[in-house]
C-alpha cells in the first residue's frame, strides 16, 4: 500500500471544487484508497487550517457549518484522520464556543487523556476548568 | 446497480471458518465484484454490508463543490489558505 500525507488544499478542493483537473486527480486518489491501494493520511494540522479557511473572510461559514462540513469529511472512509475522535470532540466544543479550534483541541485532549491543561489564555482555561469540574 | 423495491431476506450458513456465502442477487444489488473489499458495520441488532466504493462515492457526491465563496476572489485555494492563516493569527494576537 502506498501512503500519502494529504495537504489542506487537497481536502479543501473537494468542498470548493475550483479546478476540475485537480479534482479528478483527487477522485483518482480516493478511488485507489477505497481499493486499499493508497492510504490517505490527514494530519490534525490540516483540519485546523481547514477551519481557518472555511470560517475566514472568503467562505464565512458559521462555527456549526464548519463542524458539519468537517464531520462529513471525517465520515469518509477513504481518509485516515489523525486523532479523529479528538477532532470530533474538539469541533463540538468549537461549534458551541468562541474559542479557537486549537484551544478546543487542547481542552478536548487534556480532558480525554488525563492531562492538566496549562495556558495563559484565560478564556481557554475557564472553559477547561468548567468542563473538568463537570466530569470530575 | 439494481434497486430493491422491498426488503429481501435470504439465509446463509456460517462455515466452520466463520465464512458465509452471499447470494449472487446481493452481490449484484451492491455492485460487488468477487475479491473486492466490503464494509461491514455493526448496528443495533444487525450487521450491515455495503460496498465501500459506493458508500464513499455517495458521500463525496454531496460534498464536492458544496461550498461557495461569499465574496468574489481571484485567489487560488493555496493562497486562500495562507491568507486565512495570516488573518487568523493576526486577529488572535490582537
Amino acid at each position: 500500500m502506498e501512503k500519502y500525507l494529504i495537504d489542506t488544499n487537497f481536502i479543501a478542493r473537494i468542498l470548493i471544487k475550483d479546478s476540475p483537473e485537480q479534482l479528478q486527480i483527487i477522485l483518482d486518489f480516493i478511488s485507489l484508497a477505497v481499493q486499499n491501494k493508497y492510504l490517505l493520511y490527514v494530519d490534525r494540522s490540516v483540519v485546523f487550517e481547514l477551519v481557518y479557511v472555511l470560517s475566514g473572510n472568503i467562505y464565512q461559514l458559521s462555527r456549526q457549518q464548519v463542524k458539519l462540513n468537517i464531520d462529513s469529511l471525517l465520515d469518509l472512509e477513504c481518509f485516515t484522520f489523525e486523532d479523529s475522535t479528538l477532532i470530533y470532540k474538539s469541533l463540538e466544543l468549537y461549534a458551541t464556543s468562541t474559542l479557537d479550534v486549537v484551544d478546543t483541541f487542547l481542552i478536548s485532549k487534556a480532558l480525554a487523556e488525563g492531562y492538566e491543561l496549562y495556558s495563559f489564555d484565560k478564556k481557554a482555561m475557564a472553559t477547561y476548568k468548567k468542563l473538568f469540574s463537570e466530569i470530575a | 446497480m439494481s434497486t430493491a423495491s422491498a426488503t429481501k431476506t435470504k439465509t446463509s450458513k456460517i462455515s466452520s471458518k466463520r465464512q458465509i456465502t452471499l447470494p449472487k442477487q446481493f452481490l449484484d444489488y451492491l455492485d460487488l465484484d468477487l475479491g473486492q473489499m466490503i464494509s461491514i458495520t455493526i448496528k443495533p441488532g444487525k450487521i450491515e454490508i455495503s460496498n465501500p466504493k459506493n458508500s464513499v462515492s455517495q458521500k463525496l457526491e454531496k460534498l464536492v463543490g458544496s461550498i461557495s465563496p461569499k465574496i468574489k476572489t481571484n485567489l487560488t485555494i493555496e493562497e486562500q489558505i495562507e491568507a486565512s492563516k495570516k488573518t487568523h493569527f493576526k486577529n488572535k494576537s490582537l
